[in-house]
């Protein structure tokens, strides 16, 4: 078992991420946040390439937090490259998106999704929405590596 | 032999004089004519059967007529006297024209044909005159008959050949006899008919089937039937509606073909103009469904880019104003903080405009799935959920509601609407009460949700189904004004109407009405 605290969050937007952020410090996340700007950078996290050439990849985090709609290459795209390779296909994803609509839902899913969230606007049911989700992914869960 | 005969022959034996040969009066006594025979003074020498047949002589009379007729003096020839003098005189045989005679004690009148020829003896003289007489009324009539027929025929034939192609083949496929129309379809002339070959009016377009078929039944001796295309020795093409009777010889067997042919060029050109117009028609048809998929998926690329783009700004909003509260409150004044207060309303109610927006444009994309379902335990379930979130205090009356033909899904949507704008607008009144029920008329049944709510203003009931239309303000009621569009929409799309009624200090009604299962319905 080798040990991280980092969560991994793949989001374009730099003020949901912040929200993303300031949310989960709130609910207690003491370890690394890091954000991945676009799905080309995601999979360079994933599988060390380009800037993260060199980074241990069998190195999972504890969870990621996955936006569907990113630039270069798409979230569904990314689940399905993360779920293809034996390394790396045992990390829980959760799909944080601000779409409701049920297709996305469904190919989520279908591509190996653990979990689907559609982000509250309103500031107070996010906050308590990622405080419930660190809780689980962090204190209940239990991952495979 | 009858009585007559034996009269007969007594008195030729009496009145016999320059001809004695009993070969002769055989012949004349066999004849099916009437023949008699005259002297030269005109006076009945001799007559046959035939004769007092014709003349409808009685029995008792016939003896008597030896005496007293004479042809010259019989008022039936007065007008051919000169005549048949002329027979005694140049020895030369007459045939009288037919002449109407009314016959002995009858009113019957018959046309005789009467022929006179001289008897002569060894040294040329003439001694009697043969009448030979036949009753030619029927001959007559016939022939009239047959001339009106010819006539008519002929009429059938001209009227024929004006509308139709006639063609004579032979049994090699050679054109025997054409009528002009023919010649005037086809553009080939007289001079062209010896070489020219049925087949050489095909134009390759049609089946080769089609031709196998026809000469196998022609010379089975069967008719066939069909429409053919040919081609004129112009290089014009012309359809024809043609039947081909094979023309059969006393042997049994066709010697000949004949081909009535009409002309249907415009009509199969009319046809051939409907079918281009059709596919045209599908085409175009094909054309605009693509353009409106194209359109729709341009919607739903919209609604989607809208959930997920209009989104984040609010949630931006919103985040980082419920963060300068949290972090922040302590330092900002009540104003500051009332002013955070309408800055997170206004987001949340834009959030809820967005949300009701795409649910409204889904509910037009939803594709209905119909079937008879029971909406009482639908409406149940409903209260149960809607009566604990926003007012226990509502009384629902509901009534055993008749099962719908409809899609359920959306159907569940109508009632939840109805139910909780129902529940909304009776939230100021002491004892809220709602009734769900339906009434049956004639030919349709009618759903309704009735309230002694608010109500509103019926001058202004036909905005109620208008999407983002509301016809009281945000601070009575909240809301967005999609609700009753839903509902409106969900039930056009059914094919049913929905209507509101509403009175001042009375109750207010939502009606709905589904359409029964139709044939259209059936699969």
């Amino acid at each position: 078992m080798i040990e991280n605290d980092e969560i991994v969050l793949i989001e374009d937007n730099p003020i949901d991420s912040e929200l993303a952020i300031k949310a989960l410090r709130k609910s207690g996340v003491k370890g690394n946040i890091r954000v991945l700007n676009d799905g080309a950078e995601a999979l360079d996290y994933f599988f060390g390439m380009g800037n993260y050439k060199g980074r241990k990849t069998l190195v999972l985090p504890r969870f990621v937090l996955l936006d569907l709609k990113i630039p270069k290459v798409s979230g569904l795209e990314v689940l399905d490259l993360i779920r293809a390779n034996r390394f790396t296909n045992a990390v829980p994803v959760i799909v944080f998106s601000s779409s409701a609509v049920q297709i996305d839902i469904q190919e989520a899913y279908k591509k190996g999704a653990n979990s689907y969230l559609v982000k509250p606007i309103d500031f107070e049911e996010y906050s308590s929405m990622l405080s419930s989700l660190t809780r689980y992914w962090l204190m209940f869960n239990r991952t495979s590596y | 032999m009858s009585q007559t005969n034996k009269v007969k022959t007594t008195a030729i034996k009496d009145s016999m004089t320059s001809f004695s040969d009993h070969s002769f009066k055989t012949m004349i006594d066999q004849s099916p004519n009437a023949t008699s025979i005259y002297s030269i003074n005109g006076e009945l020498l001799y007559f046959n059967e035939a004769f007092v047949e014709l003349w409808r002589i009685e029995p008792d009379k016939i003896e008597g007529l030896y005496k007293t007729y004479n042809i010259f003096l019989d008022p039936n020839f007065a007008g051919f006297i000169g005549e048949i003098k002329k027979v005694y005189l140049k020895g030369v045989s007459w045939k009288a024209s037919p002449k109407k005679i009314k016959l002995n004690n009858s009113v019957e009148e018959v046309y005789v044909g009467s022929t006179f020829f001289p008897l002569k003896k060894e040294n040329d003289e003439i001694s009697e005159i043969v009448l030979i007489q036949e009753n030619i009324t029927n001959l007559l009539q016939s022939n009239a008959e047959l001339r009106k027929n010819i006539k008519e025929i002929s009429v059938l034939k001209d009227a024929l050949d004006v509308s139709n192609i006639i063609t004579e083949v032979n049994g090699e496929g050679k054109l025997i006899r054409v009528n002009a129309k023919f010649y005037e379809i086809s553009k080939y002339t007289e001079s062209d008919l010896n070489s020219l070959l049925i087949s050489d009016l095909r134009t390759g377009n049609m089946d080769d089937s089609l031709y196998e078929d026809l000469w196998k039944t022609i010379r089975k001796g069967k008719i066939w039937k069909g429409e053919m295309e040919n081609r004129s020795k112009t290089g014009e093409i012309y359809w024809t509606d043609t039947t081909i009777v094979p023309l059969v010889k006393s042997s049994g067997k066709a010697s000949s073909y004949l081909g009535l042919s009409s002309n249907i060029t415009e009509r199969k050109t009319a046809e051939r103009e409907i079918i281009k117009l059709n596919s045209n028609l599908e085409k175009e048809v094909e054309k605009r469904t693509m353009d409106i998929e194209a359109a729709v998926g341009e919607l739903e690329a919209f609604s989607y880019s809208v959930s997920h783009d209009l989104r984040a700004p609010l949630r931006a909003i919103t985040g980082f104003s419920g963060l300068l509260k949290e972090e922040f409150g302590d330092d900002l004044n009540e104003e500051a903080l009332r002013y955070l207060e309408i800055i997170q309303k206004g987001t949340k109610q834009m959030a809820q405009l967005i949300d009701d927006l795409l649910h409204f444009s889904r509910v037009g994309r939803i594709e209905l799935k119909k079937m008879i379902f029971d909406p009482n335990p639908i409406v149940q379930e409903i209260i149960k959920k809607e009566r604990a979130e926003r007012n226990k205090n509502c009384k629902f009356i509901i009534q055993s509601l008749p099962p719908i033909f409809g899609d359920s899904n959306t159907i569940t949507l109508v009632y939840t609407n109805l139910i909780i704008n129902a529940i909304k607008f009776t939230k100021d009144v002491t004892k809220p009460i709602i009734t769900i029920g339906s009434k049956e008329s004639e030919d349709e049944i009618v759903y309704y949700i009735k309230d002694n709510g608010v109500g509103f203003d019926m001058r202004y009931a036909d905005k109620l189904f208008k999407v983002f239309q509301r016809l009281h303000s945000a601070q009575q009621f909240e809301g967005t004004g999609v609700g009753l569009a839903i509902v409106s929409r969900i039930i056009h799309k059914h094919g049913g109407r929905v209507w509101g009624e509403s009175y001042p200090g009375s109750d207010t009604s939502f009606y709905f009405t589904i359409p029964n299962k139709t044939e259209d319905d059936r699969e």
